[in-house]
């Protein structure tokens, strides 16, 4: 039994409610979600005490509950339960123990739901196959570090920066990094992503950000910092969650448009998009979580 | 007093008498909080006044016997798994939520029952139930309280602490 097949055993037995679900994100692409799913757990072997298999699947059981009952939530109260950053801080961001399960289960989320199989197979084909010529990538809040470092293992001769907020996840990136060989291709920084206008201007090939834009009370300045880091022919991959309730998520976004326009206020050009969204949601339920992808470069007009 | 299911599967008059009406019922029993209990048995009971009786859903088993001529058990909750009156109103309010969001009438709630037993209790389901829950007992729950609960009986559980506190 390879660590895909015993993953899905635990989640059979431990988490029974998951496993319909997991079933489905497996059937959107199998050979996808075998060798991805794989490798995440390969990484977080290395970096997790104890039987990796059970730690990231009962954080990724933890952080899907938290997930659908913020949703739920959502759906009865008609608004995200928090606001601020600071209020997340506090609840959320500062605990440590907190943020290392919830980490693993952001982490497997990209492969364990159906639609980000979707989106993942989407960011493979439209944009890692964008990257070419060794490309300097610089990826915006890492969290665990999973998409940095699979694009750098997708693409020969790339290197990675990463800039979080989060002493956690920069240590979680570097320790994936490591297990993972790519250690010599990148490095890890604590700062703020809203701080990233201070980083040398246009020294980036690529910029990568993903789901970090509704965590943030003005996610319009990380288009900002995109536009600033990237070359002029650079491209980067962001995405953002639409009426997608979690217990960190702070800014609502409603329409897809309102991603597009956000970005190109902030002197980029969208070149595509997608939107995904799972394929059952909660009885009669009038919000539909999405998530979106933007691929995006500096915009020419002045 | 514990509540049984009762199920006749065949009567057979004996004798009457002048002023006794004697039968010999064989009945399906079950603890309602455990269904999965559930054994035949064969009582005979002796009654006043056949005119007077009827067979209903509440029967008295004061005075029954079982076949072997031994009093029926104590009826009162002896082990954690029987529960008072209170908890069996939860039980009962809780099989018509089930049977209400499943769709299906013949979902018999247990307190051993899990997401396992239940055609399409999965994690998104778990969601739209929780919340019919604390819409039926006007509760609200937490997110860990959500998270953790494996079974009825620790929903049961759950909900008779909120509605006692």
């Amino acid at each position: 039994m390879d660590r895909v097949d015993q993953l899905l055993s635990y989640i059979e037995e431990k988490h029974p409610r998951l496993i319909g679900s997991v079933r489905e994100a497996e059937q959107v692409d199998p050979i996808w979600f075998r060798r991805v799913t794989n490798q995440l757990l390969e990484w977080s072997a290395g970096v997790v005490d104890g039987d990796g298999i059970q730690v990231v699947a009962d954080g990724y059981a933890q952080f899907n509950s938290d997930v659908n009952w913020a949703q739920g939530r959502y759906e009865v109260d008609g608004e995200y339960e928090n606001k601020s950053y600071a209020e997340v801080y506090e609840s959320h961001y500062n605990q440590k123990e907190t943020m290392e399960a919830y980490l693993w289960g952001v982490c497997f989320a990209n492969v364990l739901r159906p639609h980000h199989v979707e989106l993942g197979v989407h960011w493979e084909m439209r944009f890692l196959s964008r990257l070419q010529n060794e490309p300097e990538i610089i990826e915006i809040a890492p969290g665990h570090g999973a998409w940095g470092l699979l694009a750098l293992d997708h693409v020969p001769g790339s290197r990675l920066r990463g800039f979080d907020i989060s002493e956690t996840s920069v240590a979680t990136s570097r320790a994936m990094a490591h297990a993972a060989g790519l250690s010599d291709r990148t490095s890890y920084e604590v700062r703020d992503a809203l701080d990233l206008e201070r980083l040398a201007p246009q020294s980036a090939d690529a910029v990568i950000c993903s789901f970090v834009l509704e965590h943030l009370e003005q996610p319009e300045k990380i288009f900002a910092a995109t536009r600033h880091l990237l070359r002029p022919d650079g491209v980067a991959f962001i995405t953002g969650g639409l009426e997608s309730a979690q217990v960190d998520h702070i800014y609502e976004f409603h329409r897809e448009s309102e991603l597009v326009v956000m970005a190109e206020s902030q002197g980029c050009r969208v070149l595509e998009t997608a939107s995904f969204h799972p394929s059952r949601n909660l009885r009669n339920a009038r919000f539909l979580p999405r998530s979106m992808t933007l691929i995006v470069c500096p915009s020419n007009e002045t | 007093m514990h509540l049984l299911v009762l199920r006749p599967k065949g009567i057979a008059p004996l004798e009457p008498e002048a002023s006794h009406f004697t039968s010999r019922v064989q009945l399906d029993v079950a603890p309602v909080m455990q269904p999965r209990l559930r054994q035949s048995i064969e009582i005979q009971s002796t009654v006043p006044s056949p005119s007077q009786r009827s067979m209903s859903s509440a029967i008295s088993l004061e005075g029954v016997r079982t076949a072997s001529g031994k009093p029926y058990p104590s009826l009162e909750p002896k082990h954690p798994n029987c529960y008072p009156r209170t908890v069996n109103a939860t039980m009962q309010k809780l099989q018509e939520v089930f049977c209400d969001l499943f769709e299906d009438d013949d979902i018999v709630v247990s307190r051993n029952t899990g997401a396992a037993d239940v055609d399409g209790w999965d994690s998104l389901m778990h969601v739209t139930l929780m919340l019919e829950v604390e819409r039926a007992f006007g509760v609200r729950f937490s997110s860990g309280e959500v998270a953790d609960l494996v079974d009825v009986g620790q929903l049961v559980d759950l909900v008779e602490s909120k509605v006692s506190g």
